[in-house]
C-alpha cells in the first residue's frame, strides 16, 4: 500500500519574472515500510519535495495523498502525523539541556500523554543506543550521537512516516554507518517508512529499497538499484584469470563475447554479458573445463555510474 | 486529553525548558538582581533632586511614580519587544519546521519561547516594587484592586498584540536581517518619548499628548498611578480623552485599554498566521543549515 502517492508536484520560488521552477511536475509513490532514497545534486529540488510532502510548503499544484491525507487540503494533519530529521543534528537539540531533557521537552511538544512520556523517552533512547548519554549535555556529545538524538526525537511519536534530510551529511564514516544500521533496524522492527535524501550514493545503494534520481526539478529515474542497473546498463563484465588450455580458450571465444590477453602462462578472459547474475555460473563451469581458475572479478554498473549517466 | 490542554502542557514544557536554561547560567541571577537594583536606585537619586514636588493628580512621591513607570516598561519591553526576536531565534536556529511538524497550533511555540522573556522580565516588576519600598521610600496604596488586576491583564494583552504584529513582520514583510521598524518606532521612539514612564504625560506639548493617546501605555500608567499612588486623584482628568469623556478617569483608562486589547490582540495573531502562511508558500519558514 502506498504511503505517499503524489502526482504533478510543481513548485516555483520568486516572483513572476524572476520565478525559478524548482519542481516541474514530480510524480512519486512510496510504499509502506520502504526505505526510499532521493538522490540529486545540490539544487535538484530534494528538500523542496520533502517540505511539500511533509506539509511544510504549499505547492503551486499537486494531487494525491501523504498517509491518508490530501497533500494540499490536509497539510495540517500531515504535519501532525510525520516526523523529520533535518540535515544538521543541532536543529531541535538544545545544547544546554541533557539528552533526556531534550527528549522530555519534545515528547510534550508532540502531545505524548504525561503518563507515557517517560516510557516513550526510554524506549527511543534504547532503540538508538543513547541511554548511556542520557544525563550528558547535548553540547558535550559527539556529532554522531547528536544525530542519533535527533532521530530519537523524530521517533518519539511513532509516526509511520519519517523524513530524513541528508541524515549522515556531517558525520564521519563510522558514525554514518551506525546511523544507516539504525535506520534499517528501525524499519525492520517497527515497520517505519523512511524517505531520505542523500548525497552519498553508496548510502542509497546500501540501505534503500528504491531510489529516485532528481535533476533540475525533474525525476530522471526511479526504481530499485537492480531495476536501474538493468535500465541503464550497457552490459557488465566477468573477468577470469587463470592457466588454461589454448584450444579451450579458442573454443570459448567462439561461444562467448570474450576478450583474451595473455601474460606469461596466465590468460585474462574478459566476458561481456548483459547481466552477470544470469551468466556467471554457466561461464565459470565452461572455463573450468579448460584449466585452473586463479581469480574472478565482476564489473557491474554501480549506482554511482547510473547517477552520472542519468544526470549527464 | 483535549487539544487545548495539550497546548497548555506544551507552553509549560517551553517555560520549564527556558527556566532550566536560564538557571544553568547562575551568574544570570546575580546580574539580573543588580540590574533591577541599579535601575531603581537611579530613579531614587533623581527623586532626591526632584524632592517631594507635586505631580498633580499623581501625588508627590516620585520614586513610587517611577517604580510604576519601570514596571510597565518591563512588561512592555517583554510583550512588545520580544516576540520578534523570539520568532527570529526560532527561524535562525532552524526549529520552526520542527514545531510546525507537531500537533501544536501556529502560536503555541511563540507563546512558549516568550517564557524566556517572562521569566527574565516579569519578576523585575516585583523587585522594582520591593527595592523601591525597602530602600528608596516608595509607598503604595491599593485603593481599587479590581482595576489594577484588570489593568495588568489589559496592558499585557494589548502590548502582546502589538508584539505579535511586530513578530508577524518577520515573515509578512520579510524583516529577517537585524531589527524591524514596528517595535523600534513604537518602543524606542514613540513610547520612550510619550509613554510617560518617567514623567506625567501632561507635561508634554499638546500634540505629543495627542500622540500619547494612541498607545496603551498612557492609559495603563494613568490607571496604575491613580490606583496605587498615595494621594493620587481618582477624579481629576489628566489625559486628553479624560477631558473629552466626562466620567471617571480610571473608567476611561479601562475602556480604552479594553478597546485596544480587543483590536490589537486578535490582529497580532491574525497577522502572524498570515505571515506563517506566506512563509509556507515561499518556503521561508526556517533556515536549514
Amino acid at each position: 500500500m502506498a504511503i505517499i502517492n503524489l502526482v504533478g508536484v510543481k513548485k516555483s520560488y520568486g516572483k513572476r519574472k524572476k520565478s525559478i521552477e524548482v519542481l516541474k511536475g514530480i510524480d512519486v509513490c512510496v510504499e509502506n515500510g520502504e526505505i526510499f532514497g532521493l538522490l540529486g545534486k545540490n539544487g535538484a529540488g530534494k528538500t523542496t519535495l520533502i517540505k511539500v510532502m511533509a506539509g511544510l510548503l504549499i505547492p503551486d499544484s499537486a494531487k494525491g495523498k501523504v498517509l491518508e491525507y490530501d497533500v494540499i487540503k490536509d497539510a495540517d494533519k500531515i504535519r501532525a502525523s510525520v516526523s523529520l530529521v533535518a540535515p544538521t543534528a543541532d536543529i531541535g537539540v538544545d545544547p544546554v539541556l541533557t539528552v533526556r531533557q531534550n527528549l522530555l521537552f519534545w515528547a510534550t511538544v508532540y502531545g505524548i500523554p504525561t503518563k507515557e512520556v517517560n516510557n516513550s523517552v526510554n524506549e527511543v533512547m534504547e532503540a538508538l543506543d543513547i541511554v548511556k548519554f542520557e544525563d550528558a549535555w547535548a553540547m558535550e556529545i559527539s556529532a554522531g550521537t547528536r544525530q542519533r538524538l535527533a532521530i530519537a526525537r523524530a521517533l518519539l511519536v511513532k509516526h509511520e512516516l519519517v523524513f530524513l534530510d541528508e541524515p549522515t551529511v556531517k558525520l564521519d564514516m563510522e558514525a554514518a554507518k551506525m546511523i544507516r544500521n539504525f535506520v534499517v533496524d528501525l524499519r525492520n522492527r517497527f515497520g517505519i517508512t523512511f524517505f531520505m535524501t542523500t548525497h552519498l550514493i553508496e548510502e542509497a545503494e546500501e540501505i534503500c529499497d528504491r531510489v529516485m534520481i532528481m535533476d533540475n526539478g525533474e525525476v530522471k529515474a526511479i526504481g530499485s538499484v537492480e531495476e536501474l542497473r538493468s535500465t541503464f546498463t550497457d552490459g557488465e563484465e566477468i573477468i577470469i584469470i587463470g592457466k588454461f588450455d589454448a584450444s579451450g580458450v579458442k573454443r570459448l571465444e567462439r561461444i562467448y563475447d570474450v576478450g583474451v590477453s595473455k601474460v606469461g602462462e596466465e590468460f585474462k578472459l574478459i566476458f561481456s554479458v548483459e547481466k552477470v547474475n544470469s551468466k556467471i555460473s554457466e561461464i565459470i563451469e565452461s572455463v573450468k573445463k579448460y584449466g585452473e581458475i586463479m581469480d574472478v572479478e565482476i564489473k557491474r554498473l554501480t549506482l554511482e555510474n547510473i547517477f552520472k549517466k542519468v544526470i549527464s | 486529553m483535549s487539544s487545548f490542554a495539550n497546548e497548555l502542557r506544551a507552553v509549560w514544557a517551553f517555560s520549564k525548558r527556558e527556566m532550566i536554561i536560564w538557571t544553568s547560567y547562575r551568574v544570570n541571577i546575580w546580574t539580573w538582581i543588580i540590574d533591577v537594583f541599579i535601575n531603581t536606585s537611579i530613579f531614587f537619586l533623581i527623586s532626591l533632586l526632584v524632592g517631594h514636588h507635586s505631580m498633580g493628580a499623581y501625588g508627590t512621591n516620585y520614586v513610587s511614580f517611577v517604580v510604576i513607570g519601570l514596571s510597565i516598561y518591563y512588561i512592555s519591553y517583554t510583550n512588545l519587544g520580544d516576540p520578534f526576536p523570539r520568532v527570529a531565534r526560532i527561524y535562525w536556529n532552524g526549529t520552526m519546521d520542527l514545531y510546525m511538524l507537531s500537533p501544536l497550533s501556529y502560536f503555541t511555540p511563540v507563546i512558549g519561547v516568550m517564557f524566556k522573556s517572562v521569566i527574565d522580565d516579569y519578576p523585575r516588576v516585583g523587585l522594582a516594587f520591593l527595592f523601591g519600598w525597602l530602600f528608596f521610600g516608595a509607598s503604595f496604596a491599593f485603593r481599587v484592586p479590581f482595576y489594577v488586576i484588570l489593568g495588568v491583564v489589559l496592558i499585557g494583552l494589548s502590548t502582546f498584540g502589538i508584539g505579535m504584529i511586530s513578530a508577524s513582520s518577520f515573515y509578512l514583510l520579510n524583516f529577517k536581517r537585524g531589527s524591524e521598524p514596528i517595535s523600534f518606532i513604537l518602543q524606542d521612539v514613540v513610547i520612550a518619548l510619550v509613554g510617560g514612564y518617567y514623567y506625567p504625560v501632561n507635561v508634554l506639548p499638546q500634540y505629543l499628548q495627542i500622540l500619547a493617546s494612541f498607545i496603551p501605555h498612557t492609559y495603563a500608567l494613568d490607571l496604575f498611578r491613580r490606583a496605587l499612588l498615595p494621594g493620587a486623584s481618582l477624579t481629576q482628568p489628566v489625559l486628553p480623552l479624560q477631558y473629552v469623556l466626562n466620567f471617571s478617569p480610571i473608567a476611561v483608562d479601562t475602556i480604552i485599554l479594553v478597546l485596544m486589547s480587543v483590536v490589537l490582540f486578535p490582529l497580532g495573531f491574525y497577522l502572524y498566521y498570515l505571515g506563517i502562511q506566506k512563509a509556507r508558500r515561499e518556503g521561508t519558514l526556517t533556515r536549514w543549515q
